[in-house]
């Protein structure tokens, strides 16, 4: 069972609740919102609705291309299964923490991010990467490329990469 | 003859697209009727130093094609704090200020009246007395070049500059009305200016946009504009050759403009896959923008080349003694045309003086020529380009020797935007560097490798062997 999600000037989106309970949406955005802006305004929406999801980043959530309709299928185990499924996991470690609030010093102040996150889907762009080096070099006394940094899948294996090289 | 104004709206239909930021459309039309407003806003009594802030906002940009249009001189200025636009204040004491920052930034203490809305442009400010000796006629634009270690030095360019430049480029890359140049750099660097001024002369449109290209934020802004033409800088061309979705999913591009630095013929190879054209150039700000294009069908037979001459301009190879050198020898690249600079300027004074530059530019690169096309082989001096800036890497090892108390040296560049910066001694010498001191190197950060070496090589003067620096360094 479906449901159509309010609609805000950033996006319009779809929402259902899978069989093991877990709440997912997809989302076609109407101006660029990094992927942890939409886990805030989607946390902000669906708080306002009413039995709404709640808490930032207990949803999760699949970015529509703009040619994509928002309709049920785009909520499909198809289309989740296909897709890339933005889902929030916190810091474990010690370095992933302190990476995690690095990078939320550098966000906008609602922006929740996840260790699921790249430095693309952070909205990042290659001066964030040459910062993120050098704190890298500072805090841990580790070396890395920004293009590495960059092209990292997620902040998880930034972490991993961080601590394999200590 | 020299010019002494530039409307750069006046080809292209009046209903055709101009300046495109988000949802908002402004046609040749509107922004004709806006600007032919704002320069009488603008004032005609005497030609004016209008500091521009965010040229790539809609208010920025009408303000600049309304002063250029007025005949006075824009001084723009991107990314920028109240301090930042006090040290302009201060040294250039621009007529009117235009933004919101700018206009927060100074008060009637600093000599400029209360703050004005003028429609279109949002906050100005006006100066109360003129500050001092007419600005030169034909000055349209006070640039900056992209050295971090110039002293501040700032390029003064004339109409004719900026509109045989715009117009080169136009032909040299095949501008058309129906294109959309996506602002991908900062305007007040020559580079992101020329795609503006280019794009706005050849009647084509351009789309604003402040995120940088390696972010997705620019590339849903560049489709959101439609956008056909990018400029990146090679930096930004390694970030994108390792995520080339972006370049993929702009259905719209027709062509990247590669500039600001060497970019090497594999990258250039794989950016030729993501688009229909790719154009490598080569210029400073001192020739407006740009000097040389390869062009596209041209690329795989040159590769490796910078291209041949932009219409108009013309390029030759001299020795040390200024003596012109055949085609294949290597000399320093001296190039002539419409295009250069009247000259440099580090203060408000330096902007009334004429043209002392003449059409010829030594650019300090070397380089040699071959069936036409410009191949270069670095810098005479030790200035080199890390991520589109300039560094001079002897400047760099004088800093580091001061923060050291006299430990030597040595910086080189031993590949693209990367500069090794080599210490005699052990760790510790590192560790001091690594502080508050890193910022003052004049290396963009995250592009300086620092290690350590017992004893640099020498020669027998006692010179550092630059070739041979790095043999046995640890990191």
């Amino acid at each position: 069972m479906t449901h159509t999600l309010l609609d805000t000037p950033h996006f319009t989106g779809i929402g259902r609740r899978t069989s093991d309970g877990r709440h997912v949406v997809a989302v076609s955005l109407r101006s660029y919102l990094s992927v942890p802006e939409i886990r805030a305004a989607l946390a902000e929406t669906l708080g306002e609705e009413a039995g709404g999801a709640g808490a930032a980043g207990e949803t999760e959530f699949v970015v529509l291309h703009a040619d994509e309709a928002v309709d049920a299928d785009a909520v499909s185990d198809t289309r989740l299964a296909t897709g890339r499924l933005h889902v929030m996991r916190t810091p474990g470690s010690e370095v992933e923490t302190s990476l995690a609030e690095r990078v939320v010093s550098m966000m906008t102040e609602d922006a929740v991010v996840s260790m699921t996150d790249s430095v693309a889907d952070l909205g990042g762009d290659s001066l964030m990467c040459l910062e993120l080096s050098e704190a890298f070099i500072g805090q841990w006394g580790v070396e890395i490329d920004p293009v590495e940094i960059f092209r990292a899948n997620s902040l998880k294996e930034l972490a991993e990469d961080i601590e394999a090289r200590q | 003859m020299t010019s002494r104004s530039l409307d750069l709206l006046t080809a292209g239909a009046p209903a055709a697209p101009a300046l495109l930021e988000g949802p908002r459309v402004v046609t040749r039309g509107q922004a004709r009727a806006i600007t032919e407003e704002t320069a009488r806003f603008l004032g005609d009594d005497r030609k004016k130093l209008v500091m521009v802030e965010n040229p790539r906002s809609l208010p920025g940009a009408l303000a600049c094609l309304a002063a250029l249009r007025a005949g006075h001189a824009v001084l723009p200025v991107e990314a920028v704090t109240p301090d930042d636009i006090r040290v302009h204040v201060e040294r250039l004491r621009p007529d009117i200020l235009v933004g919101p920052t700018c206009a927060a930034a100074v008060d009637v203490r600093a000599g400029y009246g209360r703050p004005e809305a003028a429609p279109h442009i949002g906050a100005v400010r006006r100066v109360d007395s003129s500050p001092g000796p007419d600005l030169a006629g034909e000055l349209a634009l006070v640039a900056r070049t992209s050295g971090s270690t110039s002293g501040g030095r700032l390029v003064r360019l004339s109409y004719d500059n900026l509109a045989s430049n715009a117009a080169s480029i136009g032909t040299a890359t095949g501008i058309r009305t129906s294109d959309v140049a996506a602002t991908s750099l900062r305007t007040d660097h020559s580079f992101g200016l020329s795609l503006f001024t280019s794009h706005l002369a050849a009647g084509a449109a351009v789309g604003l946009l402040t995120a940088a290209p390696s972010s997705a934020r620019f590339w849903a802004g560049a489709r959101s504009v439609g956008a056909t033409c990018v400029g990146l800088v090679p930096s930004t061309v390694r970030f994108l050759l390792r995520s080339p979705d972006s370049l993929a999913e702009l259905s719209s591009l027709r062509t990247l403009l590669v500039a600001g630095g060497p970019a090497s013929p594999e990258e250039l190879r794989r950016l030729r896959r993501h688009a229909r054209s790719v154009y490598y150039m080569y210029g400073q700000t001192e020739a407006t923008a740009r000097m040389t294009c390869l062009d596209p069908e041209a690329a795989a037979e040159h590769e490796g080349s910078v291209g041949t001459p932009v219409p108009g301009g013309r390029v030759e190879i001299r020795g040390r003694d200024g003596s012109r050198l055949p085609d294949g020898r290597l000399g320093e690249v001296y190039y002539q045309g419409a295009n250069v600079m009247l000259g440099y300027a580090r203060s408000r004074a330096d902007l009334a003086l004429p043209d002392v530059t003449g059409d010829t530019l030594r650019t300090g690169d070397l380089g040699l020529v071959e069936g036409g096309m410009l191949y270069l082989q670095g810098r005479v001096d030790r200035q080199v380009k890390v991520l589109g800036q300039r560094v001079n890497l002897d400047a760099v090892e004088a800093t580091a020797t001061a923060v050291l108390g006299g430990i030597a040296t040595a910086a080189v560049q031993p590949a693209p935007d990367e500069v090794f910066l080599y210490v005699e001694g052990g760790p510790e010498h590192l560790e001091r560097l690594r502080g508050p001191y890193l910022a003052h190197l004049g290396v963009p950060r995250g592009s300086l490798r620092l290690r350590t070496t017992a004893r640099l090589p020498r020669t027998s003067s006692g010179k550092i062997k630059y070739t041979a620096v790095g043999g046995t360094a640890t990191p």
